[in-house]
């Protein structure tokens, strides 16, 4: 947005976009401070956006830089664009994001909604966090009107699973369960590197003096990595 | 004697934006400025080493859509008409300045660029640079591979097989019409790998593809030369890892060469910092203001008034920074090579349009850089993966770990909370094509029509871009109706063909503006391979 862009909007919109980004103007500013107000509000903005980007993300963001937004007014089209809010099924589905954080969306399909909650002994609708190895689990109370969480799954390199059930008469009631996710590793793996798990791709192996006997395998990954590091 | 390897691995890539609708649309200006600023460039680039006699070999892969948008000829000519406008707003720019010391030679600069830009698009590649590309390729130049057909962010579809299955198989398809080659290779976009895609690239055949450091460094065993070697998944597809140094030396604002002081400042456009008066013909409809890629500023200290940009100072730079990098990569070689039974390999992935739009002087640092390589090559040869794989065919095998080169190393860009909501739709989607696939699995006429077209919806509203600008911030509406336009699109199709209502005139109007992948066949969809 552009202090000419500003400068055409009524001083009723503008305070009203300050508020709408978090800024709080005093209510007797008049149009321009309201407009050095929100450029700075953009300008900050900008920066905190940017500094938790890391290289290749901040490279690509450039390559999104076109020019002015439209005004809000004219942008408001996509709400034409009928989508559908949900797809009215029982189902959940983990989605594994970094080591230890997955989100995870569901849903309960209208006419089981209203039997779970007909079903006299309801009490709670809840996720359960079912980490695989070792079995171990957790319950998270979520409400009706939630649809998605970010979960926090202890473990990196893990297998979880997530049921979506509630607590009826102190017992676990299974709607749906999701798919099963591995966390990602955050760390070198311990297993150290074999000498006979490798793979010729195509050519010929005796080209090749293999491994050097001289080496401890064990010692060479840290090596590299050290090398890595200087 | 060989010290070392050296692979550069440029990724360039757009999402497919047409907006035939519209006489003119700001966000096609993503397209056009790449144009002019990169691939322009690179192509000049790599037709002076040709000219001269400098062997070079690099890796470029060319996203599938922006291999369309490429190729689409209203987005050719709308290109022109671009050029056109700009070349007009330089010269009045030559005008303003005039008698100006500082700025009129950079005015003059920029009117010389757009001239020859226009005469090498229109002239010598006859709009068609994918064939210049091709051309390359075939005096082996360049090693084209692909990379997913809508640049889908791959971890965020595992969930739905077919989705991940389709991308890549669009994505083949879609380069051999471009290029006439098969390629060997695949681009992840955003390095984003889950363990397990690389069932996808072995089914189409793909031998290679590339992955972030840790993607390597954390596999489920200790990679034995880091990412200094490839190495190879159960399923035999090999994986190269990014070496961290050589990002950080030209990614990095900061630390790396583009953020130093003679170089051009990126955010300092005359777009926006003239009166509105003054860029007449560029301005958008009801003015808006763009970025028009004239920027006279360098980018000088953080702080206090910029210099004005000035042009030898800054290629002379390019040549320093060309040098300290091969400098630094055989540094590196050296303190390699005695710990390997084999020379490293360095691996230096970067998306191409940094290199030119982000990085004014990216291109001549890359032609500065391959006029040095070609000289040491004795030491430090320049390789694609394809020529490693063919020299060193024993890779260690390991399963590598879930990464990308987004922030953190994971999948916190594009699953988070601006754009988490995407991922319930392109789930449902995915799978509702699929049931489309078997419950019609040869159609004709007017529904095959439309299931083709529920295809390409599909896959325009996988593209990450959408998700990844949802959370950088940059023009978050546009992003936001996109998704939603793909959304609603599929959801239509997908209903009447179920009820049995096709549309028609709508259908075409659609098929007309999003054209992508003409040739796409939703009988593809859940195919392991053709």
């Amino acid at each position: 947005m552009t202090r000419e862009r500003l400068r055409i909007m009524p001083l009723a919109e503008l305070a009203t976009l300050a508020r709408s980004n978090g800024l709080e103007p005093a209510d007797d500013l008049g149009a321009e401070e309201l407009i050095e107000l929100l450029l700075e509000g953009y300008q900050e903005m900008r920066q905190e956006r940017e500094e938790g980007n890391n290289p290749s993300v901040r490279v690509e963001e450039a390559k999104f830089e076109a020019g002015e937004e439209e005004p809000p007014a004219a942008g408001a089209g996509a709400e034409n664009l009928s989508i559908p809010q949900r797809y009215n099924e029982t189902r959940v589905v983990l989605m594994a994001r970094d080591p230890h954080w997955a989100y995870a969306y569901w849903d309960v399909e209208d006419a089981q909604a209203a039997r779970t909650r007909r079903d006299s002994g309801f009490e709670q609708l809840v996720l359960r966090v079912q980490d695989l190895q070792p079995a171990s689990s957790f319950d998270i109370p979520i409400q009706w009107s939630d649809s998605s969480w970010y979960i926090y799954l202890p473990n990196q390199d893990a297998d979880y699973v997530l049921e979506l059930g509630y607590l009826a008469s102190g017992r676990f009631r299974l709607l749906a369960r999701s798919n099963q996710v591995r966390t990602p590793r955050e760390g070198i793996s311990g297993e150290a590197p074999e000498e006979s798990e490798s793979l010729f791709l195509g050519g010929s192996p005796e080209a090749f003096a293999g491994p050097s006997s001289a080496m401890s395998s064990e010692a060479i990954p840290q090596r590299i990595l050290s090398a890595m590091r200087e | 004697m060989i010290r070392g390897y050296l692979a550069l691995v440029l990724h360039s890539h757009l999402p497919f934006v047409r907006h035939p609708e519209a006489e003119r649309f700001l966000e096609e200006n993503w397209l056009y400025e790449a144009i002019t600023e990169t691939y322009l460039p690179l192509l000049a680039v790599f037709e002076r080493l040709e000219r001269d006699g400098v062997p070079f070999r690099l890796t470029l892969s060319v996203s599938p859509s922006l291999a369309e948008m490429l190729g689409d000829p209203l987005l050719q000519s709308r290109y022109l008409s671009h050029l056109e406008r700009l070349q007009e707003l330089a010269e009045r720019e030559v005008n303003r300045t005039w008698g100006d010391a500082r700025l009129s030679g950079l005015a003059r600069m920029y009117l010389e660029r757009f001239r020859a830009c226009r005469e090498a698009y229109e002239g010598k590649y006859q709009r068609n640079l994918l064939a210049a590309l091709a051309g390359l390729e075939q005096r082996g130049h360049l090693e084209l591979i692909t990379s997913c057909a809508s640049h889908s962010f791959l971890p965020t579809l595992s969930l739905v097989p077919h989705a991940v299955r389709s991308q890549v198989a669009v994505a083949v398809r879609s380069h051999i019409r471009h290029f006439g080659g098969y390629p060997r290779g695949f681009w992840l976009p955003e390095c984003g790998y889950y363990p397990g895609v690389e069932e996808f690239l072995r089914e189409q055949d793909l031998h290679y593809t590339f992955l972030e450091t840790h993607g390597l460094l954390y596999a489920d065993r200790r990679p034995r030369y880091g990412v200094y070697a490839p190495v190879a998944c159960p399923n035999k597809v090999a994986v190269f890892g990014r070496d961290p140094d050589s990002a950080r030396a030209v990614w990095s604002s900061e630390e790396g060469y583009p953020g130093d002081p003679v170089y051009r400042e990126f955010y300092r456009d005359i777009g926006f910092e003239l009166p509105l008066e003054d860029l007449g013909p560029f301005l958008y409809d009801g003015g808006l203001r763009a970025h028009t890629g004239i920027k006279y500023w360098a980018i000088t200290a953080a702080e206090g008034d910029k210099a004005p940009y000035q042009r030898e100072a800054a290629l002379k730079k390019c040549e320093e920074h060309a040098e300290q990098f091969v400098r630094d990569r055989l540094h590196q070689a050296e303190r390699l090579r005695p710990h390997m039974d084999r020379p490293p390999l360095i691996v230096c992935p970067y998306d191409a349009e940094l290199f030119g739009h982000w990085w004014f002087e990216g291109p001549e640092w890359i032609e500065a850089l391959l006029r040095r390589l070609a000289r040491s090559a004795e030491k430090l040869r320049m390789v694609t993966a394809s020529d490693y794989l063919e020299a060193h065919s024993e890779l260690q095998v390991l399963q590598p770990c879930f990464s990308s080169w987004g922030n953190k190393g994971y999948a916190e860009v594009w699953l988070e909370s601006s754009n988490d909501w995407i991922y319930r739709h392109l789930h449902k989607q995915a799978e509702r094509m699929q049931d489309l696939a078997r419950r019609f699995p040869n159609e004709k006429g007017l529904r095959r029509r439309a299931l083709n077209q529920a295809f390409r919806e599909l896959l325009l509203a996988q593209a990450s871009d959408w998700a990844f600008i949802m959370k950088t911030g940059t023009t978050v509406p546009y992003a936001v109706k996109r998704t939603r336009e793909h959304i609603h699109n599929f959801t239509r199709i997908f209903e009447t063909v179920m009820e049995n209502e096709i549309e028609q005139e709508w259908l075409l109007g659609l098929e007309a503006r999003n054209n992508i992948f003409p040739e796409i066949d939703y009988r593809l969809f859940g195919k392991a391979s053709t």
